[in-house]
């Protein structure tokens, strides 16, 4: 029966990688440069778990073995039928506290390279997205962020008083390195919101004093609850 | 049910699956290299080519890596069929080691997060060839080889027909390929699984913070950042860019420790690694490993200087 199990296993994981690429979620798991391989590696597994079921079947020998054990390949498969029923979502604001350090995440050379170029040829920051923000945090110029207008779209994390985090994580290939990063709010979103809730903020930056560091805060104009995206993560470039 | 409890089991599935989802295309790369190398490579053919010097041998071994832009989950599949090819344990133990680091993905991605001292890259492909080398070459003054694997591992099947397992000379047949893969896949994939369970829960109940608290300790850090390396099982093609996050609070040489040795011992790795080889092994090689990289941490935090 271990043979079966182990060819059921592969083809409700192949399956399963498939449909979420299908269904474009596979970016809820993976970094968007590794969907590809990922669906090729579950195609693989899809056909080799049908040929291989196919061809037990014509194994009598595996047929008329009916009784179940409970052994390690079973268990496998259990875990693998369970895993299709568990809701895709970011990584929420408890894993933000956890994965948080001390101090603010490093942006690479390149990534300094990218937003400096963006500053500097492209007038209108209107356009930048919360990654782009992030990134502008990692050049340790504050004037960057003065007056600037900002829209972006994140989850709550809550911080001391009024201001929160408006977070996503940043992926270098999947969730297991995923490291928060955010833009500091300045609004009193207990009366409407809690942590983990999904908004656009719309508003503009101000330099303000936060836990005895002066930071870019986003002052709002505006702040609408959203569905959560289908990007729910930020991608390292 | 509490939110924030709901919230931890939440993140707990989605870091398993996400572990599992992008370790798979690896394992199934890996298992499709090893299916290949046991139809082609044959023991006589190593045998004739691999040298009969104990140092060069382990060299040769340590340089596979390199034609396999593969990190550690591929590797384990293929480092299993290589013992059976003519290559020793302890050869063995010199390519898994090494290959994680010595391949040019990963060199591409350590320059290109660390670009403002290249010297970064260089160190650590030096320093992980050195490592593999030493502790391989170390094992291979066992002088009971075959005792450092596990029995299972020296009868993995070929292609010599259902049901019965021998050495990979047997005469091939391309009808075996579904049955070799899944006994190849299961066979790393079962301890995969475990090792993406616990790793998601260290995951889920060690905060980063806690292992902050020891980054102003040149010694400690270096402990702090291989036990974060052990517990998060990041891949190595990608480390670099979460190593670059941790630079801004920890020493060099722990940063360094931290791209040797993650690589080379997670806790996901070692999991798997219990299909090769035995329990002894296993922990003389992370001893080995573990003391080597905390030299090379404490080697680079004294004689080393940032060039920015």
């Amino acid at each position: 029966m271990s043979k079966i199990y182990n060819y059921l296993t592969l083809i409700i994981l192949g399956g399963y990688i498939t449909y979420l690429y299908y269904i474009k979620k596979l970016n809820f798991l993976i970094h968007e440069r590794y969907i590809v391989f990922t669906l090729i590696a579950g195609i693989v597994l899809l056909i080799v778990g049908l040929i291989g079921l196919i061809v037990s079947k014509k194994d009598k020998s595996i047929i008329k073995s009916k009784m179940v054990k409970l052994n390690l390949n079973l268990v496998i498969l259990i875990i693998s039928m369970l895993i299709p029923f568990i809701q895709l979502r970011s990584l929420s604001s408890e894993s933000f506290s956890i994965r948080s350090q001390s101090k603010p995440v490093k942006v690479s050379e390149t990534e300094k390279t990218d937003i400096r170029q963006k500053i500097n040829f492209k007038i209108n920051t209107n356009e930048f997205t919360l990654y782009d923000w992030v990134n502008a945090k990692g050049l340790d110029d504050l004037s960057i962020f003065k007056d600037k207008e900002f829209t972006g779209v994140g989850f709550i994390v809550p911080k001391e008083g009024n201001v929160f985090s408006l977070s996503k994580f940043i992926l270098s290939c999947c969730v297991v390195d995923a490291s928060p990063v955010g833009i500091l709010v300045d609004y009193d979103y207990q009366k409407e919101f809690k942590a983990n809730d999904w908004l656009e903020v719309k508003g503009k930056f101000i330099i303000k004093e936060v836990n005895g560091f002066k930071e870019p805060v986003v002052v709002p104009t505006s702040v609408t609850k959203v569905e959560q995206p289908t990007n729910v993560y930020l991608n390292r470039n | 049910m509490n939110q924030g409890v709901y919230n931890k089991l939440s993140d707990f599935a989605m870091i398993f699956i996400g572990l599992m989802v992008e370790s798979i295309p690896f394992v199934v790369l890996g298992v499709l290299v090893s299916v290949l190398v046991a139809k082609y490579l044959k023991p006589s053919f190593i045998i004739k080519y691999k040298s009969k010097n104990r140092i060069i041998s382990h060299i040769q071994a340590m340089f596979i890596g390199l034609a396999l832009p593969v990190c550690e989950c591929g590797n384990i599949p293929l480092a299993k069929r290589l013992a059976l090819t003519g290559f020793k344990p302890s050869e063995v133990i010199t390519f898994f080691l090494a290959a994680p680091i010595l391949n040019p993905l990963v060199l591409f991605t350590t320059l290109e997060a660390f670009n403002l001292d290249k010297n970064i890259a260089i160190i650590r492909i030096l320093a992980g060839a050195a490592i593999a080398l030493t502790v391989g070459l170390l094992f291979s003054f066992d002088p009971d080889q075959s005792e450092l694997v596990v029995p299972r591992a020296k009868t993995l099947r070929s292609f010599d027909g259902f049901g019965k397992t021998t050495s990979a000379e047997d005469d091939v047949d391309h009808s075996q390929f579904v049955e070799i893969f899944r006994d190849e896949f299961f066979g790393v994939f079962k301890m995969l699984v475990i090792g993406c369970l616990l790793a998601a829960s260290f995951q889920i109940l060690v905060p980063r913070e806690f292992i902050s608290i020891f980054a102003t300790d040149p010694s400690l850090s270096i402990l702090a950042l291989m036990f974060l390396a052990f517990i998060i099982s990041i891949c190595s093609s990608v480390d670099a860019f979460f190593a670059l996050s941790l630079a801004s609070t920890f020493s060099l040489g722990s940063i360094l420790s931290f791209l040797v040795f993650g690589p080379m011992i997670d806790v996901k790795t070692v999991t798997m690694l219990r299909s090769i080889f035995t329990n002894r092994t296993i922990l003389l090689l992370v001893a080995m490993v573990s003391i080597l990289c905390i030299f090379l941490g404490m080697g680079v935090n004294n004689f080393y200087k940032l060039n920015y």
